[in-house]
Formats: C-alpha cells, sequence, structure tokens
C-alpha cells in the first residue's frame, strides 16, 4: 500500500512526474485525473481516506494554464478552485503565495495530512508544465535547438494555435528533433535534456520532499 | 430495513454514525477496528438487548473469566469487575447516571435502545415485594430485605425494557425468553453448531423453493451437488451431499471449511426472512472465484425474502468480488470501511468510511488502491 499520493494533469504529465518522482526516490502513487474541474470531487473522495489517515500525504500538480473568454483557467482562478474545497475539509488556506516557485502546503485545523498544491509552471504565473520545461533546458546544443523552434514559429505561414499555447508548441516542435523524434514530456528527463539541478526545478523538487518526506 | 446506524460507548465504539445503509452492507477494515463489533451491536439491537443475547456475548467471548474463577473460591466478583463491563466502551461501566450504550438508528433517536447503570433494591410493601430503583422517591415504613445492587437498565424511549442484575450468574439468562425486534440470523466466524444446523434446516426443509435455493447455492461450488440431506440424531447430525452420478454421497464436512461456511451462509438467509442476516468475516474458507456469484444469489435471495445483510470481511480479494457482483446489480450495495480518525479532537475513534456513497465511479476505482 501506498499511502502517499500526487494528483497530476493526465497520462503524459503522469510519466514525467512518475520518472522525476523515481529519481527522487520518493514513495508516492501518481493518479491522474479528468479534466481539472473533477479535481474538487476528486478531493472530496480523497478526503475520507486522509480522515483515517489511509492517505497520509496529498499533493496536486495542475497547470494554471491562461484566462480563457470564457473567464476560466489562470493562476487566481485555478487558484480559487482548487482552495475552495480544501478549505471546506478544514484546511488553512492563506492568501496566494508571495514568491514565485513556492508551491503550497496546507495544514488541517484537526491535523490531518497536510496537503500540498502546486501550479504550473511557478506557482504564481499562469502557464503549464511546458514552461516549467523549456526554463531548464540545458546544454548548448540543446539551447540552440530550442532556440531555432522559438524563431520557427514566428516564422509559421500560419498560425492555428492560441498564443497562450505558444510555449507548448515550441517544446513539442523542439522534441520533434531529438535523437528520437517526438518523444513524450517524459523523455526531457530520461534522455537528460532538461537541468533537474536548475533552480526552478529545485523550488518544485523541493516541494516534492517537503510534501512527501517528512 | 435499518437506514442508518448509531452506535455509542459499546466495545470499541466510542461513537459510530453510519448516515445511509444499503440492503446490502459490507465492511471491511483491519483487526481491531470492531467489524465484530458492529455485527454484535446489530445482533443487540435486533434482539431488544434482551439479557439472553447480552450473555450470550459475553459467554462467546470467554469474557466471564473472572466470574468463573471466583465463583470456583465461592468468592463474588465487584460489581465494578463483573463481565458486562466488557460491552461497555473502554471496558468499564459508566457511573451512575453517565450515559452508557447506545444503539440504533440515527434518526429518530427515540428509537435507540440506551444501556445504562442503575442501583436498585428489594423491599417490602404492604402490596408485597418491590425491586425499588434507588432514585425513585421512598414510600415510607419499608423493610430493606436485601442490599442495594448494580443493575444494568436497557431503556427505549424512556421505557425500561428489561434489567440484568449484576449479581446474578450471566447463564441464568441464557433460556429466558424475550421479544425480538427483528429477526436475525448470524454465520460466526466458527461454524454454527450441529442442533443451530439443525434447527435452522428444518425450517427450510418443509418449504421446498428454500430448500432448491440452498441446492443451487452449494452448485457453486460442485455443480454435480443435487441435494442435501441431514441424517443422525441427538446431537450428531451430519450434513449429506447427495450428487448426480454414481450415487456417490459425501459428508458436507469432507469437502473442506469453505463448503460448510456456504451452507451456514444459505442455512442463514433463508431463515432471515423480514429480518438481519449478519457475516463475520464473509470469505472464510471460499475461493474468490466463488465470491461474486455467492454475493449475486445473496442479492437476489436477500430481495426476495426481504433480507438486510451486514458482512465483515478482511481480505481486498473479498472487496474486489463484492464490487464485481455489485456492478451487475439493482440492490442497494454498500461498502464501508472501518478506520481510526486521525483527527486530533476524536481521539483515535473508530469511524466509518463510506466508499461509494455520492462518489464518482472514476474515483471508486481509485479508492480502491487504498487497501485498509
Amino acid at each position: 500500500m501506498n499511502s502517499s499520493k500526487l494528483i497530476v494533469e493526465g497520462q503524459t504529465d503522469t510519466l514525467f512526474f512518475e520518472a522525476l518522482i523515481q529519481k527522487e526516490r520518493l514513495s508516492v502513487k501518481i493518479e491522474p485525473h479528468h479534466g481539472i474541474t473533477k479535481i474538487p470531487d476528486l478531493l472530496t473522495a480523497y478526503f475520507d481516506d486522509l480522515q483515517d489517515g489511509a492517505i497520509q500525504r496529498l499533493g496536486i500538480v495542475a497547470d494554471a494554464d491562461h484566462t480563457t473568454p470564457k473567464g476560466q483557467g489562470g493562476f487566481n482562478k485555478r487558484w480559487q478552485l482548487l482552495t475552495k474545497p480544501l478549505r471546506e475539509m478544514g484546511y488553512e488556506i492563506n492568501t496566494p503565495p508571495s514568491q514565485r516557485y513556492m508551491g503550497s502546503l496546507f495544514t488541517h485545523t484537526e491535523e490531518l495530512p497536510p496537503v500540498g498544491l502546486w501550479l504550473m509552471p511557478d506557482h504564481q504565473s499562469d502557464g503549464m508544465l511546458e514552461d516549467l520545461i523549456k526554463q531548464t533546458v540545458y546544454g548548448d546544443q540543446q539551447l540552440t535547438l530550442l532556440q531555432t523552434a522559438t524563431t520557427c514559429l514566428e516564422q509559421l505561414p500560419v498560425t492555428l494555435f492560441q498564443p497562450h499555447h505558444h510555449t507548448k508548441a515550441t517544446i513539442y516542435s523542439w522534441l520533434a528533433w531529438q535523437t528520437r523524434p517526438g518523444q513524450a514530456l517524459v523523455s526531457t528527463i530520461n534522455a537528460d535534456l532538461i537541468n533537474l539541478h536548475a533552480q526552478e526545478m529545485q523550488a518544485f523538487i523541493k516541494w516534492l520532499h517537503d510534501l512527501f518526506n517528512k | 430495513m435499518l437506514n442508518s446506524l448509531y452506535i455509542k460507548n459499546f466495545r470499541l465504539f466510542q461513537e459510530l454514525q453510519i448516515e445511509r445503509l444499503g440492503r446490502i452492507n459490507l465492511f471491511v477494515g483491519k483487526n481491531n477496528l470492531g467489524k465484530s463489533c458492529l455485527l454484535e451491536a446489530l445482533r443487540i439491537y435486533a434482539e431488544n438487548a434482551s439479557p439472553k443475547v447480552l450473555a450470550e456475548l459475553i459467554l462467546e467471548r470467554g469474557e466471564n473469566w473472572e466470574f468463573e474463577m471466583r465463583q470456583y473460591n465461592n468468592h463474588s466478583l465487584p460489581d465494578s469487575d463483573n463481565p458486562l463491563r466488557y460491552l461497555f466502551y473502554g471496558y468499564h461501566f459508566p457511573q451512575l447516571g453517565e450515559e452508557g450504550i447506545e444503539i440504533g438508528p440515527v434518526q429518530p433517536i427515540q428509537e435507540r435502545l440506551k444501556l445504562h447503570l442503575q442501583t436498585y433494591q428489594m423491599i417490602e410493601t404492604k402490596e408485597g415485594q418491590r425491586f425499588h430503583r434507588m432514585d425513585e422517591p421512598q414510600l415510607s415504613n419499608n423493610h430493606t430485605l436485601e442490599e442495594i445492587e448494580s443493575v444494568i437498565e436497557i431503556e427505549e424511549n424512556g421505557e425500561i425494557k428489561s434489567l440484568i442484575r449484576l449479581n446474578k450468574d450471566l447463564k441464568t439468562y441464557l433460556t429466558k425468553r424475550h421479544q425480538t425486534r427483528l429477526n436475525v440470523q448470524i454465520v460466526p466466524t466458527q461454524p454454527l453448531t450441529p442442533e443451530t444446523v439443525a434447527v435452522l434446516w428444518d425450517n427450510i426443509n418443509v418449504q421446498p423453493t428454500l430448500r432448491k435455493a440452498i441446492f443451487q447455492g452449494l452448485q457453486l461450488i460442485d455443480e454435480k451437488i443435487q441435494e442435501l440431506v441431514l441424517v443422525g440424531r441427538n446431537g450428531n447430525i451430519t450434513p449429506i451431499l447427495i450428487y448426480n452420478d454414481h450415487d456417490k454421497r459425501l459428508p458436507l464436512s469432507s469437502l473442506g471449511d469453505g463448503m460448510t461456511h456456504l451452507f451456514h451462509i444459505l442455512l442463514a438467509l433463508l431463515n432471515a426472512r423480514d429480518g438481519l442476516l449478519l457475516i463475520d468475516e464473509f470469505e472464510n474458507g471460499l475461493h474468490y472465484t466463488v465470491q461474486p456469484p455467492l454475493w449475486n444469489l445473496i442479492f437476489k435471495l436477500a430481495n426476495e425474502l426481504n433480507v438486510q445483510v451486514f458482512a465483515t470481511t478482511h481480505s481486498w480479494d473479498g472487496v474486489t468480488a463484492f464490487e464485481q457482483a455489485a456492478q451487475h446489480s439493482d440492490e442497494e450495495v454498500m461498502l464501508f470501511r472501518l478506520g481510526r480518525s486521525v483527527r486530533k479532537s476524536d481521539n483515535g475513534k473508530v469511524i466509518a468510511i463510506d466508499y461509494a456513497y455520492g462518489k464518482l465511479q472514476a474515483v471508486t476505482e481509485a479508492k480502491l488502491e487504498v487497501r485498509g
């Protein structure tokens, strides 16, 4: 039985975080959710397991995303969506973090296990996992490729994707030009394309350890 | 049918509240979290907390050892050490006037049974001898006959239904008749006695449809079984299986614990019409492939006979089998996990966690990973 759980977004992210968790030698079960709006229901369900310690640590990683024309997405919306159920369960939710790269750890008024929240990329800005990855790409060769990908996007004859998906388009273009072209995000860890020791990634890793390794 | 359950100060339960029950209810949990206690509480409720059932529970668990030991030496046991104290949370009696055991529905609370301690005295009045409750006004010119003694009062809705005198040997209550609230049938972890089996079988034997249901159930393990008969008399009664090939006959007991357990579940279920069926450790000896079809048969028969089923399991095979069967059932099927609350103010009290109530199917799947 694994009593630590990390809720993440979808299958691609699952593979990425599983690889990261393994590198960090943490014992955590990754649970993909089925759409960010379903996380509150999922939290309600997991709440029962927090109450008798069947789950001893619970973390949530989600993309902050960008504000859509319908007014959804973006850090503040996501923060509200995810902290509301936690507050109702008795978790002490303070104001959103005042600094970038400082993940949240919520304690409970009745000492139920803590719950952690990290909204990608830096727990303050709008964006997604790909933004964090882009920040941490390293090596002259890879940086040149990444720069080329960025330039290429600017030169596209027609741009079909939304402006806020620019980073995502960049990252997947860049991944298309690797030794094994078109691998999933997890390859950035497995093929050593990103620097896990970069400050930004270390901040996230520290949050993982604070949550799961205490 | 019980729609909810409230248990207070009983055995391992400080206060347990289950807001919703189904027709079929399975409880899973580690050892020492009160799975059997929960079934005991239901039995007490169904039997109106009669002195007989309370005595049975104490004697079945061997909790009268101190009493037996003292009796052997011709000593009496102080009331505070009376074996009935094992029924109370923390294994000690409440003080006079303190709340005792409560068992019943969450609502209405008037329907809960309450057990608490009281003192009485036998007095002589003009009308004759009377067992007088000490907190009632004393009548003048009474002659006290015996010393003040401790008594457990069993109360419902402000009315005292029965009394147990602590200075009496519990065994004297075993033969006392009482009115039950609900028919209740029990499949304990230990096999039923041959005598009980014979009594239950007689009820089935006179009803061909029920007899057929037993045979059908036994065929879950071996489809060549055609019939079962009981042979012998006077405490030496043996169930014999008759097969449909080569005149084969085998004693049920020769087929292993699982077969006997299955037979006892079927017997108890078919005797539980309009009442409760309590099964402790459902999976005992049953291979996991037999469990889902057995559950399906139980769902069907429980519906036909209007039986509410409460079962316990500590195996996750048991839970998986139950979930499998439940997927194909229209019955109201509930799964609970007993666990200890980590809430600071709960002080480690046992709580019942509902797996499915109001939750998404996808979540249930993920949650089953959490092996209690």
